[in-house]
């Protein structure tokens, strides 16, 4: 079987700039949505000259393409794990205290991500 | 107020004071011990004193500094004269049992409530520092001017109001998976909460301000962490890395008897990933490996298919 055609490949914007949106977050992750991907054309250009109804066929998939990437990246939701429950060990008195953030939320405050909720001791 | 802005520092942690009294109180089941003790310095002037201490309730922290009065009262500690401006907490402990022995003699126990003042400050090394300034104690166990109030018990309880807050720092935090090392470059004690905040690094020579801009902290929350525009995109830089290499998307297309394509993207690597005005937002640009390919349909062995058309293909 002959070599397969190869084509260079070329997208516009290059690159796309996707777009995340935290929405949340648990005990044990960050919770984020990709929300957009600004991908706009996909060119295939042959290495190899086609013939009209090959080309045709690689427009069809280059036409397509676009389309199936954003459709695929959005709604992709990337969750970051956090590794372990946010909190701090405070020394106190010789002892330590666990104090673990309980009920996480997560908001902006002023410039800066805020990740708040109530202290649970141990 | 100044606002929160991320050129200060890269981590905020505030614990609200009944937070703080929950950790008190959660010590002083689980370590009663530390919360009771003995000294016996060496003699003075040839007589032995001895200072047994029982805190009988858990102490607690009043993130104000003493009253005026309170402070006057107060037996200050070596060199301190006036009350400091900033990071003034109390540690109070409503029933400390104190028990003293002069020579072989015992004094009445005595138990009273005591308030020690102390001053968080910078440590200079990423840490903080609790300076112990003064002390009051509702009932003394002999005069105040006495060697054994104020060359045992004093120094005693200064020392254990500092020790309570010894260590006290952001240790390394494992954030959405990445392992980061704080400096502690401001502390802020307000009525409310006990806040320290960080930077990932230091940077040399530079020394924090000595009063920092007062910041409008959320103190509507029990705890809080703030996490700066800077660490935060340090962090999801990291975090995106394991998306490195996967498959976004492909697709194919055939022409019966005549060829079929077929196209991927992978993600490579994002690019210049910024965090937006809203930071709970993010934007990158995305950099994709594609790779598309077209195979024509090999000549069947009667001799029809694509293969005419396609050498047309390659001639044309």
């Amino acid at each position: 079987m002959a070599a397969p055609i190869e084509f260079d490949v070329s997208y516009a914007p290059d690159p796309p700039v996707v777009t995340v949106q935290a929405t949340g977050i648990t005990d044990t992750a960050l919770t984020v949505k990709v929300t957009g991907l600004d991908l706009e054309h996909v060119t295939f250009t042959p290495k190899t000259v086609l013939a009209d109804a090959l080309s045709g066929l690689v427009n069809d998939l280059a036409l397509a393409a676009p389309g199936i990437v954003k459709e695929k990246t959005e709604g992709l939701t990337p969750d970051i794990p956090l590794g372990t429950p946010i909190g701090c060990d405070i020394p106190i008195g010789g002892a330590t205290v666990k104090l673990r953030l309980a009920s996480p939320e997560l908001a902006a405050h002023g410039d800066m991500l805020m990740i708040s909720g109530t202290a649970d001791v141990s | 107020m100044g606002g929160v802005s991320d050129s200060n520092f890269d981590l905020a942690v505030g614990v609200g004071g009944d937070a703080l009294d929950s950790g008190l109180q959660k010590a002083y089941e689980l370590h009663r011990d530390a919360f009771r003790g003995s000294v016996t310095p060496d003699p003075i002037e040839g007589t032995a004193y001895t200072f047994a201490w029982d805190f009988l309730d858990a102490p607690a922290l009043v993130l104000t500094p003493p009253d005026e009065d309170l402070w006057n009262e107060m037996i200050k500690a070596d060199g301190v004269t006036a009350l400091p401006d900033s990071g003034v907490l109390q540690f109070v402990a409503q029933r400390l049992q104190a028990d003293c022995k002069v020579a072989d003699t015992a004094l009445p126990r005595v138990t009273g409530k005591v308030t020690v003042a102390l001053r968080l400050t910078l440590d200079g090394g990423g840490g903080i520092t609790a300076v112990p300034l003064g002390v009051w104690l509702e009932n003394l166990p002999d005069g105040p001017t006495s060697i054994i109030v104020k060359n045992v018990v004093v120094p005693t309880l200064l020392t254990q109001g500092t020790t309570l807050l010894k260590g006290l720092k952001i240790p390394a935090q494992n954030l959405f998976g990445q392992t980061v090392a704080l400096n502690v470059v401001r502390v802020d004690v307000i009525p409310t909460h006990l806040v320290l905040a960080s930077t990932v690094t230091t940077t040399a020579g530079q020394s924090p301000a000595a009063r920092p801009e007062p910041v409008d902290w959320p103190t509507d929350k029990q705890v809080f962490t703030l996490i700066s525009k800077g660490l935060l995109t340090t962090l999801l830089t990291a975090s995106v890395k394991h998306y490195e290499n996967t498959q976004l998307a492909k697709g194919d297309k055939t022409i019966q008897y005549l060829a079929s394509a077929r196209w991927d993207a992978t993600f490579r690597q994002a690019v210049n990933l910024t965090v937006g005005a809203d930071p709970t937002t993010a934007s990158a640009g995305v950099d994709i490996d594609w790779h598309a390919e077209l195979d024509l349909v090999p000549l069947s062995p009667d001799g029809s298919g694509g293969c005419a058309l396609s050498k047309a293909g390659h001639e044309s």
